[in-house]
C-alpha cells in the first residue's frame, strides 16, 4: 500500500542579488510502500536532502505534488495539520546539533508528545516504551547530551523520531558523521525498528553499502533528476544507467578483492545546479551520449517491472560487462570471516 | 568597471538617506522645549518683538513647511545662521569640523598605533606575561571615561610637570592664525611656512591626541586580539603551520584574514568619535564641531545642531562607502 | 616490508619508537593518549591507520609533526626519520622540517586553503620557503605540481581563488602543496572523509599513483577500514592509544586477528546476527581491565582484566596485541 508518492517535484532556489536560480529538484518522482525503505543516492549537489526537506515540510516546493496516504499535502493540509502531525518525522545528520544542549534526552524526547496534545502521565509512558525499545536505560536519558557519545546521541535522536508512533521516517545522512561501529548500531536499530513497528523509511545517503544492506528500493538522483529507481539488488548488481554505473564503481568495500572495475569511467565532477542546459543532467559527462541526450530529457523506461530508467542507451549500459555484485561478495567474505572465533557462549562478563 | 557601478549606485543612495537624517534630527529637534525667539531677544522682550521674530524666521508655519524650506534652503548649500556666533553656519562648521577631524583622525592613528602590535602579539603568545598585559590593559582603556583621563593628564603634564601647553584651542592664542586652505592647523601651517604655529599645535594636539588615543586602542586591541585568535585556530592557518612555514608569514596570514574586522571597529569609532569626542573637546577647549553642536543644543540654535548631523551623517556614509571597497579589496568573495 | 629492510639494510623513512603522549587530568592521573606507539614506515610503503574517534590516531599525526594539540605532553618516545633521531621538528634548527621533509594533508579541503590568497601564493608559498627557490622557479615548480594531481587548465588555476574550486579540486591542491618539496613521508590525516564517494577515488588514486611514483613513504589515516583495503600496504589498527594490530594487507583482510579488528569488519557486514555475535555486553566489573579493549571484547577472559596484552609478533611482519587472538580459519 502507497505511504507516499511525490511526483513532479521542482525546488527552485533564488541566489540573492542574482537573476540566477539554483535547480535543486527539476522534477523528482518516488514513491514508498507502508513499511519499506527506499533509499535516496546521489552526491552533493544532487538534491536528496531537498527531497527529504520538500517532504517533511520544512521547505516548500516550487511545483509538483505530494501526496501522503492518500491525500495531497496542500498548504492547508501540511506537515500541522491535525492529521499529518506526527505522522512524518525527521532524523539530521549531526546528532549534536539536533538537541538542546541544556534539556535532558528525556525531556527532548518527550517534547513532541507535548504538541500532539499527551497528557504528561501518557508522555512518560511512552517514553519507557521507546527507552526500552531502542535500548536506552532511564538513567542514560537523564543525561544531557553532551555527556553522550555521537552514537548513542543518534540512537536518542531516533527514539525522539518515533515518540509520535510515525509512518514514515525521514533519515538524512543519519550515519555519515559516525564511526563504523557506532553506524553500525544504528543500522541494525532501524533495522529492528521496522520489523517491529513497521515503519517506512526514506534513507537519504551516500553510504551505498549501507544504503544496500537496509532498502528495499534505490532511487539514484544526479543535479535534480532521477536516473533510475528499481530494486536496490538490482541497481547495485545491474545497473542500469550510466551515472548508477559510475557511482557503483566507486563503492569501497573493505576486502582487496572488491575493488570494483572501472567499467565506465565518469569525466570531470558533479557540475553547480546553476543553469542547467535542457536534456540529460549527465549530458557532459557520459560517454554514451548522443545528439538526442543534449535536447531533451530522456523518457522513463522499463526494463523490468519496478525498475525504472532515464536513458536512452540503458540496452548498451546493461550489456558493458557481466553483473558484479560486490555486495553479494563481500556479504560471502564477511560471513566466512565472522562465522569464525566468536564464542558460542555470551562473553565472560567478570 | 564593476566596482565603479557599484560606487555610483552607492551614491545614488546618499542623497535619500541624507534626506532621512536630517528629517529624522529635525523633528526630534523641534521636539526640544525652548523658543529660539525668546532666547535670541532675552528676558525683556515684549510679545510683540518675539512674534515678529518668529515670523522672521518663519518658526509661526506649520513644522512640515518648515522643514521643505530648511530642506530647500540646504539644497542651495544654505545651512542657516547661528544666533549665537551670528555666522553663517556653512562659514561655522567649515571652521570646526576640520578641528574634530584633525583631533579624531591623529587619535585613531595613535589607537591603530597601540592596539594593533599589541592585539597581534599578545595573539601569538596566548600564555605570556604580554598577554595578560593586553587582557588589563583592555579591560582598562574600557573603564575609563576619556574626559577624567584628560583631565589627569593635564594635571600632571601641565599642571606640575609644566611640560605640555595650556588646555586652551588648538595653538598658542599669542600666534597669528595661519589662513584656512585644508582646515588642518597641522597641514596649513606647513604650507604656509608658518613653522612657530605648526610646532604650537603639535604640542597642544599631544594631550588630546593622548588621551583618545589610549583610550580607543582598547577595542581595537581587543578586536583585533579576538580575530587574530579565531584566525589562528583555523583550519588554514593550522594547515600552514603544518607546512612549515616560518612563524612570521603565519602572523602576516592571520593578520590579513583579521583586517575586515579591524577595519570595521575603525569605521565604526571613526564615525563614533566625530560626535562623542565632545568631552574632551570641552576640556581642552578645542572648538571642534561637537562642542559646537552641543552649544547649539543647550541653546535651542537649531540650525548649528542640523548643519553637524548632516556633516557626520555624510561624513559616516563616506567612511562607510571606503570599508565596503577595502571589503571588496581585501576578501575575493565578496567580489562575485 | 621487515624482511625487505634487513637485506638492504636500509633505514625506514619514519620509525616511531614506544612514542608515549598524555594529557593532564584535573585531580588525578595524566590520561595517556597513546600508549608506547611502535611504527616504522618504508619509504614506497602506504601504511593505513585505521581507529574510531578518539583513538589517538590525529594525535599520532600530530605529535609527529611537533604539534600536540591542547596541553598534551610527549612523556617519552624516539622517532628517527631516515635512521638519524629527531625531535621537536617544528623548532627552527631541526634538520627535519614539516612541510619539508614530512608532509601533511588534513581533512576537508574548503577550510584548509586560506580564502584571501591564490591557488598559487599559497603552492609557492610553502616552495619558495623551504626549496629557496626564486619567484619564477617556484611558479613553475607549482605549475608541475598542478599537472602532476592532473589539475585541468593548470595556468588559470593558479590564480584561481580557493572558492572558486570545488571539493575535490582543493584536495588535489592541498595535496600538490603537500608533495611540492619532495616530502620523505606525507601524512593524510581522514583527508578524503569529507568528499563525495566518485571525488574520493578519484583522488584517493591520484594519491595512490604520486606516493608510488616518488616513493615517498605514506600514513594514511582513516576512520574507514574500506580504504585501507584498497590503497594501503599495511593496516594498522589503533584502539585508545594503542596499537592494537598490525598487519601486511593481504593477511590482515584474509584473517584479522584481534576481536577489536573483527569488530570492525564487522561493522560492515550485511548481517545483524553475526554483527551480534561478535558485540559484547558489557563488564560487571568495578575495576578497569588491564586490556585496554576488554569492555567491548567477546573474547575476553579473566587474564585480560588482571593482565595487560603486550604487542607480539605472531608472524613475519604481523603484530597483535591480544591474549586470545582469533585465530586462522580451520
Amino acid at each position: 500500500m502507497t505511504l507516499l508518492t511525490v511526483s513532479g517535484l521542482v525546488k527552485h532556489f533564488a541566489i540573492s542579488g542574482s537573476a540566477k536560480l539554483v535547480q535543486a529538484l527539476n522534477g523528482v518522482d518516488l514513491e514508498i510502500a507502508r513499511g519499506e525503505t527506499l533509499a535516496l543516492v546521489g552526491e552533493s549537489g544532487s538534491g536528496k536532502t531537498t527531497v527529504g526537506r520538500c517532504v517533511v515540510g520544512l521547505i516548500e516546493a516550487t511545483k509538483g505534488s505530494i501526496v501522503f496516504d492518500g491525500e495531497p499535502m496542500t498548504t492547508a493540509r501540511n506537515i500541522r495539520h491535525p492529521e499529518v502531525r506526527g505522522r512524518i518525522q525527521l532524523l539530521f545528520q549531526e546528532p549534536m546539533e539536533s538537541f538542546n544542549p541544556r534539556e535532558t534526552i528525556a525531556r527532548a524526547m518527550m517534547e513532541p508528545l507535548i504538541y500532539l496534545g499527551v497528557s504528561g502521565p501518557d508522555r512518560v509512558k511512552r517514553l519507557r516504551e521507546v527507552l526500552a525499545l531502542i535500548g536506552i536505560s532511564e538513567r542514560v536519558a537523564e543525561s544531557l547530551p553532551s555527556d553522550l557519545s555521537p552514537g548513542l546521541l543518534q540512537r536518542a535522536a531516533i527514539g525522539r523520531a518515533i515518540m509520535s508512533k510515525p509512518d514514515l521516517l525521514v533519515l538524512d545522512e543519519p550515519t555519515s558523521a559516525l564511526d563504523p561501529t557506532s553506524r553500525a548500531e544504528i543500522v541494525d536499530l532501524l533495522i529492528r525498528l521496522q520489523a517491529e513497528t513497521g515503519i517506512a523509511y526514506l534513507f537519504i545517503s551516500h553510504d551505498l553499502s549501507t544504503v544496500r544492506f537496509l532498502s528495499s528500493r534505490i532511487t539514484v538522483l544526479y543535479l535534480g533528476s532521477v536516473m533510475e529507481t528499481g530494486p536496490a539488488e538490482e541497481v547495485c548488481a545491474r545497473p542500469r544507467h550510466p551515472y548508477s554505473v559510475g557511482l557503483m564503481a566507486s563503492v569501497l568495500l573493505p576486502h582487496p578483492s572488491l575493488k570494483a572495475p572501472e567499467r565506465l569511467k565518469l569525466e570531470g565532477e558533479i557540475p553547480s545546479p546553476v543553469d542547467l542546459p535542457p536534456g540529460c543532467p549527465l549530458a557532459s559527462r557520459c560517454p554514451f551520449v548522443e545528439p538526442a541526450c543534449r535536447t531533451a530529457k530522456p523518457p522513463a523506461e522499463y526494463p523490468a517491472k519496478g525498475h525504472l530508467v532515464h536513458c536512452i542507451n540503458h540496452e548498451k549500459v546493461a550489456a558493458l560487462d557481466e553483473s558484479i555484485d560486490q555486495f553479494s561478495e563481500f556479504r560471502a567474505i564477511s560471513d566466512r570471516m565472522l562465522s569464525v572465533g566468536a564464542p558460542t557462549a555470551p562473553a565472560w562478563a567478570g | 568597471m564593476q566596482i565603479l557601478r557599484y560606487i555610483a549606485r552607492r551614491l545614488l543612495f546618499v542623497i535619500p538617506q541624507l534626506i532621512g537624517i536630517v528629517a529624522i534630527s529635525f523633528f526630534l529637534i523641534k521636539l526640544i522645549p525652548g523658543d529660539p525667539a525668546v532666547l535670541m531677544l532675552g528676558p525683556n522682550a515684549t510679545a510683540d518683538a518675539v512674534a515678529n521674530l518668529r515670523s522672521q524666521m518663519g518658526l509661526d508655519q506649520p513644522l512640515v513647511n518648515q522643514f521643505f524650506i530648511y530642506l530647500g534652503n540646504v539644497a542651495r548649500g544654505d545651512l542657516g545662521m547661528s544666533w549665537q556666533t551670528a555666522n553663517p553656519v556653512l562659514t561655522d562648521l567649515l571652521q570646526r569640523f576640520p578641528a574634530t577631524l584633525e583631533l579624531v583622525t591623529l587619535s585613531l592613528l595613535l589607537a591603530l598605533a597601540i592596539g594593533i602590535p599589541l592585539g597581534v602579539a599578545s595573539s601569538m603568545h596566548k600564555r605570556g606575561a604580554l598577554r595578560r598585559f593586553a587582557d588589563g590593559y583592555g579591560l582598562l582603556a574600557g573603564a575609563l571615561p576619556d574626559f577624567w583621563l584628560a583631565l589627569v593628564l593635564i594635571f600632571v603634564f601641565y599642571s606640575v610637570l609644566q611640560i605640555a601647553p595650556a588646555p586652551l584651542g588648538r595653538f598658542s592664542f599669542m600666534l597669528i592664525p595661519p589662513e584656512t586652505i585644508t582646515g588642518s592647523v597641522l597641514i596649513d601651517s606647513l604650507i604656509e611656512g608658518r613653522f612657530d604655529v605648526f610646532w604650537s599645535a603639535l604640542g597642544h594636539l599631544i594631550l588630546p591626541v593622548l588621551t583618545l588615543g589610549l583610550v580607543n586602542a582598547g577595542p581595537i586591541l581587543k578586536i583585533t586580539q579576538s580575530t587574530m585568535d579565531r584566525a589562528l585556530s583555523s583550519d588554514y592557518i593550522a594547515f600552514a603551520r603544518l607546512s612549515g612555514l616560518p612563524r612570521r608569514t603565519v602572523r602576516a596570514q592571520a593578520f590579513r584574514a583579521s583586517l575586515p574586522n579591524i577595519i570595521t571597529i575603525v569605521s565604526v569609532l571613526y564615525s563614533f568619535l566625530i560626535g562623542s569626542a565632545v568631552l574632551v573637546e570641552i576640556v581642552f577647549g578645542w572648538g571642534g564641531a561637537g562642542q559646537y553642536a552641543v552649544a547649539g543644543v543647550l541653546n535651542a540654535d537649531v540650525n548649528p545642531v542640523l548643519g553637524f548631523v548632516l556633516f557626520a551623517a555624510m561624513l559616516s556614509l563616506v567612511v562607510y562607502l571606503v570599508v565596503d571597497l577595502l571589503y571588496f579589496a581585501l576578501d575575493p568573495r565578496t567580489r562575485v | 616490508m621487515a624482511l625487505a629492510r634487513t637485506i638492504e639494510n636500509e633505514a625506514p623513512v619514519i620509525a616511531l619508537r614506544n612514542l608515549t603522549v598524555a594529557y593532564p587530568r584535573y585531580g588525578g592521573e595524566p590520561r595517556t593518549a597513546l600508549a608506547g606507539i611502535d611504527l616504522a614506515i618504508d619509504a614506497g610503503e602506504m601504511v593505513g591507520l585505521v581507529g574510531e574517534a578518539g583513538a589517538g590516531k590525529t594525535l599520532l599525526a600530530r605529535t609527529i609533526m611537533d604539534a600536540i594539540p591542547g596541553d598534551g605532553r610527549l612523556v617519552c618516545g624516539e622517532m628517527d626519520y631516515r635512521g638519524a633521531p629527531i625531535s621537536r621538528i617544528g623548532r627552527d634548527d631541526s634538520p627535519v622540517r614539516p612541510g619539508r621533509d614530512i608532509a601533511m594533508i588534513v581533512s576537508n579541503p574548503r577550510n584548509e586553503l586560506n580564502p584571501v590568497l591564490t591557488v598559487g601564493t599559497q603552492i609557492t608559498n610553502v616552495i619558495r620557503h623551504h626549496l629557496r627557490l626564486g619567484k619564477a622557479e617556484a611558479r613553475e615548480r607549482a605549475l608541475q605540481m598542478l599537472r602532476a594531481v592532473a589539475i585541468p587548465d593548470p595556468e588559470r588555476r593558479l590564480d584561481a581563488w580557493p572558492h572558486e574550486l570545488s571539493g575535490g579540486m582543493a584536495q588535489r591542491v592541498v595535496i600538490a602543496i603537500a608533495l611540492a618539496c619532495n616530502p620523505g613521508l606525507v601524512i593524510s590525516d581522514d583527508a578524503t572523509s569529507a568528499l563525495d564517494v566518485t571525488v574520493q577515488r578519484q583522488v584517493l588514486d591520484l594519491f595512490k599513483a604520486l606516493v608510488e611514483d616518488k616513493g615517498v613513504a605514506a600514513l594514511l589515516i582513516t576512520r574507514d577500514i574500506a580504504v585501507t583495503a584498497h590503497y594501503c600496504d599495511r593496516i594498522v589498527i589503533l584502539y585508545d592509544g594503542e596499537v592494537v594490530e598490525d598487519a601486511p594487507r593481504k593477511a590482515f583482510f584474509d584473517r584479522p586477528h584481534h576481536p577489536y579488528s573483527v569488530l570492525l569488519m564487522a561493522a560492515f557486514a550485511h548481517s545483524v546476527s553475526l554483527r551480534r555475535q561478535w558485540t559484547a555486553a558489557p563488564l560487571k566489573t568495578a575495576a578497569s581491565p588491564a586490556c585496554r579493549f576488554a569492555e567491548r571484547c567477546v573474547r575476553r577472559q579473566p587474564r585480560c582484566i588482571a593482565e595487560a596484552p603486550a604487542l607480539r609478533d605472531v608472524a613475519p611482519g604481523r603484530r597483535v596485541r591480544c591474549h586470545f587472538p582469533v585465530e586462522a580459519v580451520a
